[in-house]
């Protein structure tokens, strides 16, 4: 395995689970405030969720391409992928896949 | 040639080929939503199936068109929802940031709420009309079809009510049915009460053209596809080399053993 190319892909997968884990946990705070709560939508609110929609599938991309350079089964590279969708899921698989890197 | 037909490429492009056409159908159904905004012309009555789907938000398109349903009232699950004008345009806060507080110079009412269920045993909340005494409103009963135009729920984003009067929301709707209840209400323009017939909020189609939200994942959609397509290139590529890599292993093992 090119050690460079790895980093590169690493990186590039931790910020994704960072960054939409981060959205997707705001979004989920503000869906509460509106369907719970019953407070007003807020404008940038439908907006968001597309942006979303557009980041969910950059963080996919991340996740395949770290899978094939870390030899993940599918189920495993699938289950990650999922994880981009549930609220603070991310944070934990990339704590998780971070121990599984330092340890190999 | 054998490794090309194993049971494990075969379910890998089974499964690319899948997701594949199934991202794009998404993306043909949310372009197809994007387009749907086009009002019919005239009085056309399209279904009600067709303008309000269940287990989904009514579409932009679908509000102030004209319909009909038949169904079976619901007399125990009446809402009256009170400080209201016959008006609905006149209820409406032109400046959805600002709070506003209106003097009326007309009468200050209820709007009366019936909860019909349909055939298909899902609930449409409809305004039958305005009262000042809904006391004397008896309540709805029995099997009727009732005209209307569809309005969307009081809580979608841009529309406020002035004098904080209390918005009719989906929720509330689904709060008093028995069964799942379609998104929005129906102003009914029919009369058959006593009831003094309500002018809707939304009298024109809306939306016209192009909606950018399904527009938006119309391209999600094709993104994912693009993504899927990558991905099933990339896991069938490495099968094939892992089948590759196996048969050559097996191939000098052959060789050692002859």
């Amino acid at each position: 395995m090119n050690r460079e190319d790895f980093e590169k892909q690493w990186l590039f997968y931790r910020i994704m689970a960072v960054v939409v884990g981060s959205v997707l946990l705001i979004l989920t705070a503000f869906l509460i405030s509106v369907r719970v709560l019953e407070n007003p939508e807020p404008q940038f609110y439908a907006a968001a969720w597309t942006a979303h929609g557009y980041l969910f599938p950059v963080y996919v991309v991340a996740t395949f391409m770290l899978s094939t350079k870390l030899k993940w089964s599918f189920t495993k590279t699938i289950l990650i992928m999922l994880a981009g969708t549930i609220p603070l899921m991310s944070f934990f698989t990339e704590r998780r896949v971070a121990k599984e890197i330092s340890q190999s | 040639m054998k490794r090309h037909f194993s049971i494990r490429l075969v379910a890998i492009h089974a499964l690319g080929a899948f997701s594949f056409v199934a991202c794009l159908g998404l993306a043909y159904w949310q372009w197809d939503r994007a387009q749907a905004y086009a009002p019919p012309a005239g009085d056309t009555v399209l279904s009600f199936e067709e303008l309000s789907p269940l287990r989904d938000y009514l579409p932009a398109s679908s509000v102030a068109v004209p319909t009909s349903i038949t169904g079976t009232w619901q007399p125990d699950e009446r809402i009256l929802m009170p400080e209201r004008v016959v008006d609905g345009k006149a209820m409406v806060n032109p400046d959805p940031e600002t709070e506003l507080q209106v003097q009326w110079q007309t009468p200050v009412g209820y709007w009366v709420v019936d909860i019909m269920e349909l055939a298909d045993e899902s609930s449409v909340g409809v305004v039958r009309g305005f009262t000042e005494s809904p006391d004397q409103i008896a309540l709805a009963s029995g099997i009727e079809t009732v005209s209307g135009v569809m309005q969307p729920s009081e809580d979608v984003p841009g529309l406020k009510l002035v004098n904080d009067i209390k918005p009719l929301t989906t929720y509330l709707i689904v709060e008093n049915s028995r069964t799942i209840a379609h998104d929005g209400y129906l102003v009914a323009t029919s009369r058959t009460n006593s009831l003094t017939p309500v002018s809707p909020i939304f009298s024109e189609p809306v939306v016209k053209g192009l909606n950018w939200q399904n527009v938006a994942y119309t391209f999600n959609w094709l993104f994912f596809a693009g993504i899927v397509a990558m991905m099933w290139v990339r896991v069938a590529r490495d099968e094939l080399e892992f089948a590759e890599i196996a048969k050559s292993n097996a191939d000098l093992g052959h060789d050692y053993e002859s």
